[in-house]
């Protein structure tokens, strides 16, 4: 069975064009994570979006909906912190990186969750999203587009330097504070289509090769998105191909893509030096 | 632009970093702040954009008291460099940087365009339009810094020590920058200095500040 065969099937074919659309935007939201340090928050949400899945699963209700709100709680709390104190920020948001993820385990065993649903939080599963999954996903993605370019000014204002932007007239806090709950909400849906464990190849390798070489943040949110989906698509088509998981596959050529990049902007910079 | 500063108290935890200061700017003077290493000088300059809270005294931006709701209104009137060029690695171009400084001025792409050229071209940084900021020397930083500041057609330069990377040409460029700004726009310019020997020049008036007060 070829791959234009395996993509008749409309699990897949669903799966792969979410896959796609998310693997192409949400890699916008990586920028904001790498620019702006969020790398502990994060993985604070990430163990959130769990800690949120592991109530669902115990109490019978929807992953999604008590993922998205257990995270919109921390950045509330993380961001209400961190406008009196960055520092304090910092250890609020370690305290809880880890504190959500003893207790989603806590819950898993008190609750009885069986092994196989709580292993499905961690590695997700693109073909088993309904398509009212697929619909929420595709419109959140085309939201956070939407949120990048009417607000780009704000957002490259805020991203460049903050003290800069609030001397300027700039809402820095307001417009922080909606990057972080951009974050926390594409973290959460993410987890859902391929696990936290693969969670960087969609949002973070893409926006970390785009930095390699460009000039401009317009360049650089641009190139993040096209690395993205040239990242997802391919990954895609090679799990299909060699039958590998497709949170591998995006992995796998995400992880590729970095060391290759990082490889040729070293050489060529050590070519120019010469 | 008119400051007015009376009697402003300023307390970090239990150190005061400003005590009892008081002083009057006219709209399109020159003054320089000066004093030694942690005098309160920066402090002061960020007191009168609201960057920091003061504990008391007051502080009238063209004779109106200035409180919570009027800061984000003297921000878009008044322009800040600040004392350390942003030093980053993020990929922005030159033009994107100027182009911060006309957010929320409610211009067209097109007038946001010129307005963008016209401040490098005031500060003979045109060439540098399409550069990426991280391969900027230290002055270009703080010139193109000030050329994000014009493109909001500013009344009031607050300067934080903007020449205290550059080499001696470098100073008396953007020294010569500012009073030029003063003198054909009316542009009033508060630049804090540690070194004051720069500012035996004509048309600078000097405020003194040593431990928190200003010396008579």
């Amino acid at each position: 069975m070829n791959v234009l065969e395996i993509l008749a099937y409309p699990p897949i074919l669903r799966g792969a064009l979410v896959l796609i659309v998310a693997g192409t935007l949400f890699p916008l939201v990586g920028v904001f994570v790498l620019r702006l340090n969020l790398i502990t928050l994060r993985f604070a949400l990430m163990h959130s979006s769990l800690l949120g899945a592991s109530i669902a699963l115990a109490i019978g209700a929807s992953p999604l909906v008590i993922g998205i709100g257990a995270n919109m709680l921390l950045v509330l709390i993380v961001s209400a912190v961190g406008a009196r104190s960055e520092s304090n920020a910092g250890h609020l948001t370690t305290f809880f990186m880890v504190f959500t993820v003893g207790l989603a385990f806590a819950i898993l065993y008190r609750f009885d969750v069986p092994a196989r649903e709580s292993l499905g939080l961690l590695w997700g599963n693109i073909f088993a999203l309904t398509p009212l999954d697929a619909i929420l996903t595709v419109i959140f993605a085309l939201l956070v587009l939407l949120f990048v370019v009417l607000l780009f000014p704000h957002i490259t204002a805020v991203l460049y330097d903050r003290e800069t932007a609030f001397t300027t007239g700039i809402e820095d806090r307001t417009i922080y504070l909606l990057i972080l709950i951009v974050v926390g909400l594409t973290i959460t849906l993410v987890m859902g289509l391929i696990g936290a464990l693969l969670l960087d190849a969609v949002l973070i390798l893409p926006a970390l090769i785009a930095g390699f070489g460009s000039r401009s943040t317009r360049g650089l949110f641009l190139r993040a998105a096209l690395w993205g989906a040239a990242i997802s698509t391919t990954g895609f088509v090679s799990a299909l191909w060699i039958d590998i998981p497709v949170s591998s596959g995006v992995t796998l050529v995400g992880a590729l893509a970095l060391g290759l990049t990082a490889g040729y902007t070293h050489l060529a910079n050590r070519w120019r030096t010469r | 632009m008119t400051f007015v500063v009376e009697e402003l108290r300023v307390r970090r935890g239990a150190a005061t970093i400003l005590e009892g200061v008081s002083f009057a700017v006219d709209s399109g003077e020159r003054v320089t702040v000066t004093g030694s290493n942690g005098a309160g000088k920066t402090t002061l300059l960020k007191t009168l954009l609201g960057i920091l809270p003061v504990d008391s005294g007051t502080i009238r931006v063209d004779g109106t008291p200035v409180g919570t709701s009027s800061w984000r209104r003297i921000r878009h009137r008044a322009g800040y460099v600040s004392q350390q060029a942003v030093h980053t690695d993020f990929p922005i171009t030159v033009a994107e940087v100027v182009g911060i400084g006309c957010i929320g001025t409610g211009l067209s792409r097109a007038e946001r365009r010129d307005r963008i050229r016209a401040g490098l071209e005031q500060t003979g940084c045109s060439h540098l339009l399409r550069a990426s900021w991280s391969r900027l020397s230290g002055g270009e930083k703080q010139r193109v810094s000030i050329a994000r500041c014009l493109c909001r057609q500013p009344r009031a330069l607050l300067l934080d020590e903007p020449t205290s990377s550059l080499d001696p040409e470098g100073k008396e460029a953007l020294l010569e920058l500012a009073e030029r700004l003063s003198a054909e726009s009316g542009i009033t310019v508060i630049m804090v200095t540690h070194d004051s020997g720069h500012f035996q020049r004509d048309g600078w008036r000097r405020l003194a500040l040593a431990e928190g007060r200003l010396l008579p």
